[in-house]
């Protein structure tokens, strides 16, 4: 039997379709995990992000629009999440050191830990290193692979304001992983 | 291939992670009952604007005005030992 769309899947969610809700949750689960432990850098809080993500679904989903593009749907709110998160924690040792006052070594992140190879570990490392703001654009572009407008519509920013954030972000990452590679010769 | 390709293309290529069993169960499970509710509620639309104005007004007020009574008690006690 083929795959429901998303289209039909947010019928089923206007209903409030379990079956639809299951459905969706299997499809997205890994690719928003995925993005959220790379924005968090913790396996932990990306849990907890995670679970208010599906909440927020589960609470709008009789409300949401006919024409909801669910996966930017998606995205968007484990964005706001993660921004509402780093608005109540500003003793948050990953923000003290993007600001500069914090004097420590940044901890590895689960992806980093888990990489199979040393190209692998070194963009990891070259995407945890990066401001947040550099890394979601080259999160949702690069490695989820959404055109700019998609991306534009779960940062809130203009198509070209992200081409813009998306050549500058992969600059920086191409500029690091220069600077490991003379670092490791 | 250009760098900013064989970069895109890597990028691209890294590898997606999972909530461990248990947890994804958890987190399903608690959507579902907040699914449940919001599909009963949805039946009566009166009903569904007061518990939303109960959790996004009347309850975070609720909770902040007693943290400040709280800390107001304790500020008060603590200067009357030094009265």
């Amino acid at each position: 039997m083929a795959e429901p769309t998303d289209s039909e899947l947010v019928l089923g969610l206007r209903a409030a379709d379990g079956a639809a809700f299951d459905a969706l949750y299997a499809r997205y689960r890994p690719a928003l995990f995925s993005f959220l432990v790379r924005l968090t850098g913790r396996r932990w809080l990306a849990e907890d992000l995670l679970q208010e993500t599906w909440l927020r679904l589960a609470r709008n989903a009789v409300e949401l629009p006919p024409d909801t593009a669910l996966r930017p749907w998606l995205f968007t709110v484990a964005r706001n999440v993660f921004v509402s998160y780093r608005r109540w924690a500003v003793l948050d040792a990953d923000r003290l050191r993007e600001l500069g006052l914090w004097p420590g070594q940044r901890s590895e992140t689960p992806f980093e830990l888990a990489a199979a190879t040393e190209t692998e570990r070194a963009l990891e490392a070259g995407l945890a290193a990066l401001p947040v703001t550099q890394r979601e654009v080259l999160l949702l572009c690069a490695v989820e692979r959404m055109e700019p407008s998609e991306a534009a519509k779960v940062l809130g920013l203009e198509p070209e304001a992200v081409r813009k954030r998306l050549s500058r972000a992969r600059g920086m990452l191409a500029e690091h992983l220069a600077r490991q590679e003379r670092t490791r010769s | 291939m250009s760098t900013e390709d064989d970069l895109a293309s890597r990028l691209g290529a890294l590898p997606s992670a999972d909530v461990p069993g248990d947890v994804a169960a958890r987190i399903q499970g608690r959507a579902r009952v907040v699914l449940g509710r919001e599909a009963r509620l949805a039946k009566r639309p009166g009903l569904r604007r007061a518990s939303r104005l109960y959790d996004g007004t009347v309850e975070p007020t609720l909770v902040a005005a007693a943290c400040f009574v709280y800390l107001w008690w304790a500020f008060d006690a603590t200067m009357a030992i030094f009265r």
